[in-house]
């Protein structure tokens, strides 16, 4: 049956089954070898990469200074609990544990207290939450529940952002297309173009939005440049899709990287914005990236609304992977139910990887020539990640004359620079810059 | 107007119900063989000892939750291609994908074949509602033929013959390979080899879903004999794999998805394919479930003491099988009870009637499918007897 040409003759045309066999012919050679992931490719070559000095910028996974893979302490004792008590192995519902997804509308809407719009909204029963695959799981869901149901298929993601965005939403069947956000030839933020792009485009359009840490670049808004871009949105009746993959990363506090979060739940409960909907994830903040701990949640117009959508999301989930899974949410559920001693661990665990980041960052500033490049730019940006602005060309070369590892879009992943590689890298880099 | 207008409050799905209320009744007597979980002779879900050690070892030697491969942990993989292909796992023709359980691995089984070119699904009846679902989702069609014979309590063999010299090239089985859900009612192996033979002449592509591999006879290899068979016949497959009941790790959502494939040149378009696939829905599979699966595979006590977890939870089922039919002997219920003790798995598929059905969650305190689907681990020594009774009860009133 892989085998088109052949089977495909070989097929026996019957009185009343289509069958288009030209029509098939061009399907399969649509699909000939799908290209591998890009960053995924570069982990591949790194590791087949003898050289001792190389250094690996493509994933975007936390490392700490000996270049280790960490398990957050205070998620290494959540383990132990559940070690020893866990008796539950059966499947949660469709949209997942009830307690999970009260944690993730407590956590991040009502601010743990602190946002009094969200609570209203969760009180009113405006929040529809669902556990999801991670991050990439709660793209899917909300991008085949917005075409299934949504009245506008464009959804308007910035330009640059991260790839798999645009594949995950084409899949299901939407339109993205890019709105300006950065200008790699100043390495900054292209404010007043982002601004004229999303007014140049009809009302009613779905626009992704990033809440902080934005990947690649990590060049966030300011509150006072959020609420321009929200004025817009209110006046474009854009529906405002959140993805949140790195709350935590910009400043160490997850509760203060929620601002747009925030501003948006103002807006909700002022009547000026009707509904909105934020895809998250633990995978970076909790280090839970393999176990696949996210959610999707729904800001709705009313409660009513809330029943049909929370059947809706039931609807579209169990035919593509029934219930999520429990071992990463249950560590989760163990942290925030233990609010005396394993969550503020957490906190303050995560506070210091961002805290490490942010030396590195430094570090590397410090290390790399600026005479004949402004590197201004690695200060003003937050998270994970450095965007660099360096050429292909120029991350090719550091790639085969250096080691050096990382996408093509000059996307460093700083965790995966520690005390000991800063300066072979910054050296590394002067030397592409300057030749 | 509100933009979710066009949104209808979609219906639960009918397990649910039964579950709410028999979550609301609090009677001692209270007896729910609904969902598809294996209960053990106290009635609580059970983990599989195997599995208990497997974390012990993951906590000593902790792995992290760093991502895995888009593709799943190679261990993983590679122990399932051999739980369920036997000696022919270790063959270079099959490629295998970890997936979000089995529903996953129906997701990505569906979809890589939309991929392909090839929409025509043939499902036998009654099935595993969520096959409708899925096959809608990936953009198939479902023609129906019947499995089971509701009047003659049997499967519907010649109904299954029809589809298969009917159906157009090309059109995929998606077929049950033992323990039926929910009838119970698996083929012969003579009947396996005449659905082979003509899938192989009529070049028809097959689906087979494994989910309760182990829980038929007791032997996870002898249960997979449909796989190895269809191996055999060098044709181009693929296989639906479930770890949630045979290692009990139902929410951990363990799975795989492995396609064989006779023409070599073409492996690498199939695992880029799937690999893409899994990329725009979800990236990676869960790790946990896995890593726990991993460790059991790896090693050669550990798998030895799975062997005997599955062999003594099938051990049980049969036990609890010919407790009952014993007890309608004795009570002398009207009806042909013998399908108790044909029927392998989790399930018996009663004959109940919805009205019985009804009757027992009104009158008696007991909970099942409306359609008269019985999971039989949530029978046990200390409720057979009234469960019985209350069914011999009911069967009677309508006799009348």
């Amino acid at each position: 049956m892989y085998r088109p040409v052949q089977i495909r003759l070989a097929a026996r045309p019957r009185a009343g089954v289509a069958f288009s066999t030209s029509a098939q012919l061009q399907k399969w050679s649509d699909i000939p070898l799908a290209p591998p992931d890009k960053i995924l490719g570069i982990s591949e070559a790194y590791v087949k990469d003898t050289n001792t000095k190389k250094i690996n910028l493509g994933v975007g996974a936390y490392r700490d200074n000996d270049g280790k893979p960490i398990i957050f302490p205070s998620v290494k004792k959540a383990e132990e609990i559940l070690l020893a008590k866990e008796v539950e192995k059966e499947y949660t519902g469709i949209t997942g544990n009830k307690n999970f997804q009260n944690i993730v509308k407590n956590f991040i809407f009502n601010n743990s207290n602190k946002d009094a719009n969200g609570a209203k909204l969760i009180e009113a029963n405006r929040i529809v939450t669902s556990q999801t695959i991670s991050g990439t799981g709660s793209l899917r869901v909300i991008a085949d529940f917005l075409n299934r149901f949504y009245t506008n298929k464009k959804i308007l993601v910035p330009k640059p952002t991260w790839a798999n965005h645009v594949a995950v939403f084409k899949d299901a069947g939407l339109a993205p297309e890019f709105y300006a956000y950065y200008e790699t030839s100043k390495n900054d933020l292209d404010f007043d173009n982002l601004k004229q792009s999303l007014q140049s485009q009809d009302e009613g359009s779905i626009i992704l939005l990033h809440a902080c840490c934005h990947n690649p670049t990590g060049m966030d808004l300011t509150a006072q440049q959020w609420d321009e871009v929200l004025e817009i949105i209110k006046s474009k009746k854009f529906f405002p899709l959140v993805d949140m993959a790195y709350q935590g990363f910009a400043s160490g506090d997850p509760f203060k990287d929620i601002g747009l979060i925030r501003r948006l739940n103002e807006l909700v409960a002022n009547d000026e914005l009707k509904s909105y909907a934020l895809c998250q994830s633990f995978a970076k903040n909790m280090g839970l990236y393999g176990e696949r701990t996210g959610s999707i949640s729904i800001v709705t117009e009313s409660s009513d609304a809330s029943k049909a959508i929370e059947s809706q999301l039931k609807k579209l989930i169990r035919p593509i992977y029934s219930s999520p899974p429990i071992h990463g949410s249950k560590i989760v559920e163990t942290i925030f139910n233990d609010e005396n001693s394993l969550l503020p661990e957490w906190l303050s665990e995560l506070d210091a990887v961002v805290s490490r980041l942010n030396t590195v960052r430094s570090k590397l500033y410090e290390n790399l020539d600026k005479t004949n490049y402004n590197w201004d730019h690695l200060l003003k940006q937050r998270g994970m990640f450095v965007y660099t602005g360096l050429s292909a060309e120029q991350v090719i070369r550091l790639r085969n004359e250096f080691s050096v590892y990382a996408t093509e879009d000059g996307r460093f992943s700083i965790s995966g620079i520690n005390d000991k590689n800063v300066e072979y890298l910054a050296d590394a880099i002067n030397q592409v810059v300057k030749a | 107007m509100s933009i979710y207008s066009k949104l209808q409050i979609e219906p639960a799905d009918p397990i649910i119900k039964v579950m709410v209320r028999s979550a609301q009744d609090s009677s001692p007597d209270k007896v729910d063989v609904t969902i598809g979980v294996y209960k053990d002779e106290d009635g609580s879900s059970l983990t599989f000892p195997v599995v208990k050690k497997a974390k012990e070892i993951l906590h000593t030697n902790d792995p992290g939750h760093s991502y895995t491969t888009m593709q799943g942990i190679p261990e993983f993989n590679k122990g399932a291609r051999d739980v369920v292909f036997g000696e022919y796992g270790k063959n270079d023709n099959i490629v295998t994908i970890q997936t979000i359980s089995g529903t996953g691995a129906i997701y990505m089984a569906t979809n890589f074949l939309t991929e392909a070119g090839w929409k025509d699904y043939y499902v036998g009846n009654p099935a595993w509602s969520n096959y409708y679902q899925t096959i809608d989702f990936a953009g198939g069609k479902a023609h129906t033929y019947t499995h089971y014979d509701e009047k003659a309590q049997k499967i519907d063999f010649d109904s299954l013959l029809e589809a298969l010299n009917t159906a157009p090239a090309n059109s995929i089985f998606l077929l049950q390979t033992c323990c039926h859900n929910p009838t119970g009612a698996d083929f012969s192996k003579d009947q396996w080899k005449t659905i082979g033979e003509l899938m192989k002449k009529n070049k028809l592509i097959p689906i087979l879903d494994t989910a309760y591999q182990g829980f038929a006879t007791g032997d996870k290899y002898e249960d997979a004999w449909p796989v190895r068979y269809f191996y055999e016949l060098n044709i181009d497959f693929l296989v639906c794999q479930s770890f949630s009941k045979n290692l009990g790790l139902y929410g951990e959502r363990t799975g795989a998805l492995h396609v064989v494939v006779q023409d070599r040149n073409l492996l690498p378009n199939v695992t880029s394919t799937l690999l893409a696939l899994f990329r725009k829905i979800c990236s990676f599979a869960p790790a946990w479930g896995a890593r726990i699966a991993a460790e059991v595979f790896k090693s050669e006590e550990l798998t030895k003491e799975w062997d005997q977890n599955v062999a003594d939870v099938t051990k049980r089922l049969r036990t609890i099988r010919e407790k009952v039919h014993q007890k309608f002997v004795e009570l002398k219920t009207p009806g042909d009870w013998s399908p108790v003790l044909v029927q392998t798995g989790l399930f018996w598929y009663s004959g109940l009637t919805e009205d019985h059905i009804e009757q027992l969650a009104v009158h008696h305190h007991v909970y099942a499918t409306t359609y008269g689907r019985i999971n039989v681990s949530g029978l046990n020594d200390a409720n057979i007897d009234y469960f019985c009774r209350a069914v011999d009860t009911v069967v009677r009133g309508s006799a009348n």
